[in-house]
């Protein structure tokens, strides 16, 4: 009934008017004159639910901009990075409230990892980064690698990490204050 | 079209029809569950792949006491919600003929009713496939319904610790074919059945170089009906070593290695058929596709990025991946080890990363663009990248000789089982081990229940496009 009056079934249910009883689905009903029926849509929230480790850098790249992070996906000479525009940082140390990072993607995400992190050269602690290593043009501004990896024991796991738990873990670096 | 199914989602699907064949019961019902579906699209390998198995609940089945099973349509459209939800392609009622024994069919009242179901299911899901399978005790049959017309599967493959074979159209084997002559000598490991079952498999073969070119020669010497060749990589003088068949001439034109091979075994004059994939490099999407189309897979390759997408073809697709490597252990002065290994992967096995084979570490590397892995690699953590390997043709004789044996094994038995998840010889003390792994819950490869023959729901760890 729900589908030949235009309803999806997987987002409708039907019950009689007034009823809080679902009619579950291929019930026979006798179908009497003036009898109402109502579609009620379920309510569903949140991102579109995807098994970790079976999602895409754009599912992750979508999700953490659906909860308020200005993120992006740049390619470089074939090299996929995410860039993660105003990451609040603390200043002091850093010479700004906020910095932009860049994560390189393996084109094996998420079973090949993340790892490590770039920071846009707009921001320093007393005229330097640390960790700094070497330095790469992205989209013609100047970013720093800087070697900032998972602690033994606690390595990338695509069961359970994603690039919001990356970006959550980027943000360890900035937070490391007074340590070389 | 053949139906493959895991084995651990064949055992659900007898243990769910196993009281339609309690021996010495007077009454035995019918009982039935039902298969969702993914469809490998391959053109010169269609086939239906079981994702997983829909048991009945509550009031599910009815009239079973009749003589009969009626799937209750809430069953049903658990199913179609199912499958809307999950994104497959549809799926086969099972139920069972509990007198059937060697051979069964679908009833008249099956006939008269069939067609009334199915064209109701793709009124619903007019993209979806649909179908049903009738279970003797030792026998099955199956067919698809498009519009009102049925056509029956050919095959059921059961993919486990060997590839078991059932025919659905409801009849035991026909007769065994006269194996050729050439293969005379072989028939006490491979017999005529299962030749004939080798002479209609498609093998890939992933890396032709080192033991990639033997297992081609192998292989066609024990039978198969056509390789399919991968390989990207141009013949060099340093293949000259250990590449069989390559000529100084191949090496000095960088000859495709795949292209040489192919010709080769052209020219043997033997009945195998031997198919190159274009490019050639798994790690490209178009190329992997190409390994859906395989009955077996065997891995050659020697990084492990190629060998991850190899892994997670094996458990989407439901192909078994035969997987060889060696190494030499040497310094400057002495030789340490001489190591051979076959791996054994597939449905129910672990997966190279849970043997340890391959490292997230190194797939992650690889799998960088080289200006970037560089500068990685640059700061000095990544200390796990291997270094052109040594390598040898008579360590690599031994990886090839145990594959090819395994490969026999899994059409017809004769290898001690259950068998390992690996078999690693070391050559210097003359020691053969077999080795078990655990699939970690945590691996998003083999320990991922949603990616057992999920087929193209998911994208293989290719290069984006």
């Amino acid at each position: 009934m729900l589908s030949s009056f235009g309803f999806d079934p997987n987002d409708y249910s039907l019950y009689r008017e007034h009823s809080p009883d679902v009619l579950p689905p291929d019930t026979p009903i006798h179908l009497k004159r003036g009898e109402h029926f109502e579609a009620q849509k379920d309510g569903r929230y949140g991102l579109r639910p995807v098994t970790r480790g079976l999602q895409t850098i754009e599912d992750d790249v979508a999700a953490v901009a659906a909860s308020g992070v200005a993120a992006r996906l740049i390619t470089e000479n074939n090299q996929r990075f995410i860039e993660v525009s105003g990451l609040e940082i603390p200043s002091p140390p850093w010479s700004g409230k906020a910095a932009t990072i860049a994560i390189a993607v393996p084109a094996t995400y998420p079973q090949g990892g993340l790892d490590g992190l770039y920071v846009e050269k707009t921001v320093n602690q007393s005229g330097s980064i640390p960790y700094q290593q070497s330095t790469i043009p992205l989209g013609g501004r100047e970013f720093v690698l800087v070697s900032w990896h998972y602690a033994n024991g606690r390595e990338w796991n695509p069961s359970r990490d994603d690039l919001a738990s990356h970006i959550a873990h980027c943000r360890g670096y900035f937070l490391k204050r007074g340590v070389r | 079209m053949n139906l493959r199914i895991a084995e651990r989602h064949w055992a659900a699907v007898r243990r769910l029809t196993a009281h339609s064949f309690i021996a010495g019961v007077r009454f035995r019902p019918e009982t039935g569950c039902i298969l969702l579906l993914t469809h490998n699209d391959h053109p010169k390998a269609e086939s239906l792949l079981v994702a997983d198995v829909l048991s009945p609940g509550v009031g599910d089945l009815r009239d079973q006491e009749s003589g009969a099973v009626t799937f209750d349509s809430r069953y049903l459209r658990r199913a179609l919600l199912a499958i809307r939800d999950r994104g497959l392609a549809g799926f086969v009622t099972v139920h069972t003929h509990p007198l059937a024994d060697r051979s069964v069919g679908f009833s008249p009242y099956d006939d008269g009713n069939d067609p009334g179901l199915m064209a109701n299911l793709h009124d619903l899901e007019p993209t979806g496939v649909f179908g049903s399978m009738v279970l003797g005790k030792r026998a099955a049959a199956a067919r698809t319904w498009n519009g009102s017309s049925a056509s029956y599967f050919d095959e059921l493959i059961i993919v486990g610790d060997r590839l078991n074979y059932v025919r659905l159209n409801g009849s035991p084997d026909d007769a065994l074919p006269t194996p050729r002559d050439i293969f005379d000598r072989s028939l006490a490991l491979t017999g005529p059945g299962a030749l004939a079952r080798l002479a209609r498999s498609r093998v890939g073969i992933v890396g032709l170089s080192g033991t990639g070119s033997l297992m081609a020669e192998l292989l066609m010497r024990a039978g198969v009906g056509e390789l399919v060749f991968f390989e990207f990589d141009p013949a060099d003088r340093t293949n000259l070593g250990r590449v069989l068949h390559l000529r100084s001439t191949d090496a000095a034109e960088r000859a495709n290695k795949a292209v040489r091979m192919a010709e080769a075994l052209t020219e043997s004059g033997l009945p195998t058929r031997v198919t190159v994939v274009p490019g050639g490099d798994i790690r490209n999407a178009e190329v992997a596709a190409e390994l859906r189309g395989c009955d077996i897979l065997v891995g050659c390759v020697d990084r492990d990025w190629p060998r991850l997408i190899l892994c997670e073809a094996a458990y989407q697709y439901l192909i078994p991946l035969v997987d060889l490597g060696t190494e030499i252990g040497a310094s400057e002065t002495e030789v340490h080890s001489l190591d051979a290994r076959v791996s054994i992967v597939g449905p129910g096995r672990p997966c190279l990363l849970c043997s340890r084979v391959i490292t997230q570490e190194r797939v992650r590397l690889e799998s960088y663009e080289v200006a970037q892995r560089e500068r990685v690699l640059a700061m000095g953590y990544s200390k796990d990248m291997p270094l052109r390997a040594p390598a040898v043709m008579d360590l690599n004789m031994r990886a090839a000789s145990a594959a090819g044996l395994i490969i026999r094994h899994l059409y017809q038995p004769f290898l001690e089982t259950p068998l390992p998840h690996a078999v690693r010889e070391a050559a210097t003390n003359f020691s053969t081990k077999k080795q078990w792994y655990r699939s970690s819950s945590d691996c998003i490869v083999c320990g991922l229940e949603e990616r057992l023959g999920s087929g193209p729901r998911f994208r293989l760890s290719t290069r984006p496009s």
